[in-house]
């Protein structure tokens, strides 16, 4: 009910632009212009890092217009982080906080594609929620981090103690979100 | 219902880049690719782990299902789920009708779960009927979704009530007289002589004669009894030939609901003056409604009128014309049409030489047009306009006048006209 089929078959487009949609589509890409140059400029100062940071901006801009590209912006920051890792040598908190930065742009991006819909959306849950994957985000690859620098266990035994302290934080999470769950009356009639 | 499951386009992403990132992070042995992959793997994680479906209930209900155009509806949807969530409604689609409230869609954005956990939650709206018609309110469309969550369910949980919007405005206080009225008591004026109100002439007292007819006026000044003679009161027969013959624009929607409305306003008067009024509604949509009388009449006739409007606004759906269609010789026929169809003026001509009497009531759209651009599309404005012209001038000359209604909907002034061009008034018998 939001979109329709492009004339020959390519993606869907959204067509509706409210305001709520048109403010998160602003945020998510100022979020990434601030991201991609974050990693090209400060945390990196590299080629790669740039063409990277680049290729986010554009990966976002095409996002906002069609919501299911958001793959392309989750890849491109991805690689952003990726190659700001290589251009920036072993300098991992920089990182972490581009990592942060696309999960951000990432979740503005799909509350926008939310938003295109004929009923005004308020954007602010949607930005909470974005600010707080942003900091989880942070958490995750912190902690990811913190474990595979201790001493012991290294490279391939490294990734598989950050994997199952990543689940672990999942199972906590969603366990907590449960615990505020509240439903409505089963059965309940009207 | 309708009901699907699918995954946000965000989740196929995410699952791909922890795929990517930690197959990259075991190959090449670096924890910090690991880094990377951690977030987005936690995002997907979260984003299925509450995959119980939210058992939507929803019930849409309106105040009253039978208003005027132009009042207004007043309604709710009463929603219910299971679990926390972000849910989406839209009422879609509303034909025939207006937004009112709450904007202009009927349509709601619920974040989390506000209600009461024993208690729906109550979505209200407000519409304005804008055509005339029997009008399906949509369907209650739902698209819900946990916290965090990337699965999404769409769902049409409830089907809008039927509202019929009965034509308003146009009041009509006189009746067409039918070239001969039916030998029952009615408000149409006989050619006959025989007992009644309306005068027919004096003449000379008459063994047989009632007293109470002796004119004593007149004969204390002859100087001889003469009694006044009148015209019995009888009822009629009257057809109303709606023209359905479509373009399917914003201006044929609109012409037809001007002329239903005018055959609505006939037909009342005539149906309160105890006159048979039968419907035949020919074009694009066809109905049949033999002439009867009585409330059931105005019942039958409204229904048929209210399904033709619902067609001309619903262009999916047809009426069917199979029934045999017996039209009473005495009838007269009224012919409502904005006279753009020759077929449509053809068919009135046939019931002329069928010996009817026939008139038309030209229903006047020409204010619908858009104002003319420049000197090409004026000179074919004003063409439009002498063609019907030209056309009612050839009924004219067949015997079958007509009258114009314009934009205001003066149908009374449409029938005075009329009834100039035939008989006397007479006074509809309330």
């Amino acid at each position: 009910m939001t979109s329709r089929s492009h004339p020959r078959g390519g993606p869907p487009v959204a067509t509706l632009w409210p305001a709520g949609r048109r403010a998160l589509a602003g945020a998510a890409v100022a979020v990434a212009t601030v991201t991609a140059l974050a990693g090209g400029l400060v945390v990196a100062s590299g080629r790669l890092a740039l063409v990277f940071g680049a290729a986010h901006v554009g990966a976002t801009l095409i996002a906002v217009q069609r919501p299911p590209a958001v793959g392309l912006h989750v890849a491109t920051g991805s690689a952003l982080a990726a190659a700001a890792l290589v251009d920036s040598g072993d300098t991992v908190a920089g990182v972490v906080i581009l990592v942060a930065g696309a999960v951000v742009g990432a979740e503005l991006l799909g509350g926008a594609g939310d938003a295109a819909i004929v009923v005004e959306r308020d954007p602010r849950p949607t930005v909470r929620r974005a600010a707080l994957a942003g900091a989880m985000a942070l958490a995750v690859a912190g902690l990811v981090v913190v474990l595979g620098a201790i001493d012991g266990p290294s490279g391939v035994l490294a990734t598989a103690v950050a994997a199952i302290g990543a689940t672990a934080l999942v199972l906590v999470l969603a366990g907590a979100h449960r615990s505020g769950v509240r439903t409505a009356r089963p059965g309940a009639r009207f | 219902m309708k009901r699907s499951r699918r995954a946000d386009a965000r989740l196929p992403a995410y699952v791909a880049a922890a795929v990517v990132g930690v197959v990259l992070s075991i190959a090449v042995g670096r924890a910090e690719l690991a880094a990377i992959a951690a977030p987005w793997a936690v995002l997907a994680l979260l984003g299925v782990a509450d995959r119980r479906p939210p058992e939507l209930r929803a019930v849409v209900a309106v105040a009253t299902e039978r208003v005027l155009e132009g009042d207004e509806v007043d309604g709710d949807a009463r929603l219910a789920w299971h679990g926390t969530g972000d849910v989406d409604v839209i009422l879609a689609p509303l034909p025939g009708m207006e937004v009112v409230a709450p904007t202009r869609v009927v349509g709601w954005c619920v974040t989390g779960a506000t209600h009461p956990a024993d208690a729906p939650v109550v979505l209200a709206f407000a519409l304005r009927a804008r055509v005339w018609g029997r009008h399906q309110l949509g369907e209650l469309h739902v698209r819900f979704r946990r916290p965090w969550g990337l699965l999404v369910w769409d769902e049409v949980v409830a089907v809008g009530p039927e509202v019929r919007v009965l034509p308003g405005g146009a009041k009509v206080d006189r009746l067409l007289d039918p070239h001969e009225p039916r030998d029952v008591s009615g408000a149409h004026r006989s050619s006959h002589r025989g007992q009644g109100t309306e005068f027919a002439e004096l003449r000379p007292y008459a063994p047989g004669d009632r007293l109470r007819d002796l004119s004593w006026s007149a004969s204390a000044r002859l100087g001889e009894p003469w009694v006044v003679v009148h015209h019995p009161e009888r009822t009629g027969t009257l057809l109303l030939l709606l023209d359905t013959f479509l373009d399917g624009s914003e201006t044929g929607t609109e012409a037809l609901a001007r002329a239903a409305r005018a055959a609505w306003a006939v037909a009342s008067a005539h149906l309160r003056a105890g006159d048979r009024v039968g419907l035949l509604a020919s074009g694009r949509v066809t109905a049949w409604l033999a002439p009867t009388a009585g409330r059931r009449a105005r019942y039958q006739l409204l229904d048929e009128l209210l399904s033709v409007g619902a067609v001309a606004e619903d262009r999916r759906r047809h009426q069917g014309g199979s029934r045999r269609r017996s039209v009473p010789p005495d009838a007269l026929v009224v012919g409502v049409t904005a006279l753009r169809s020759p077929s449509f003026a053809g068919d009135l001509l046939a019931h002329r030489r069928a010996g009817r009497t026939v008139v038309v009531i030209v229903i006047d759209t020409a204010d619908l047009l858009p104002g003319p651009g420049d000197a090409v599309e004026a000179a074919v404005q004003r063409l439009w306009g002498a063609e019907l012209d030209v056309a009612r001038h050839r009924l004219s000359r067949l015997g079958v006048p007509s009258a114009l209604v314009g934009p205001g909907g003066e149908v009374a002034a449409a029938v005075a006209g009329l009834r100039r061009a035939g008989r006397a008034p007479s006074r509809v018998q309330r």
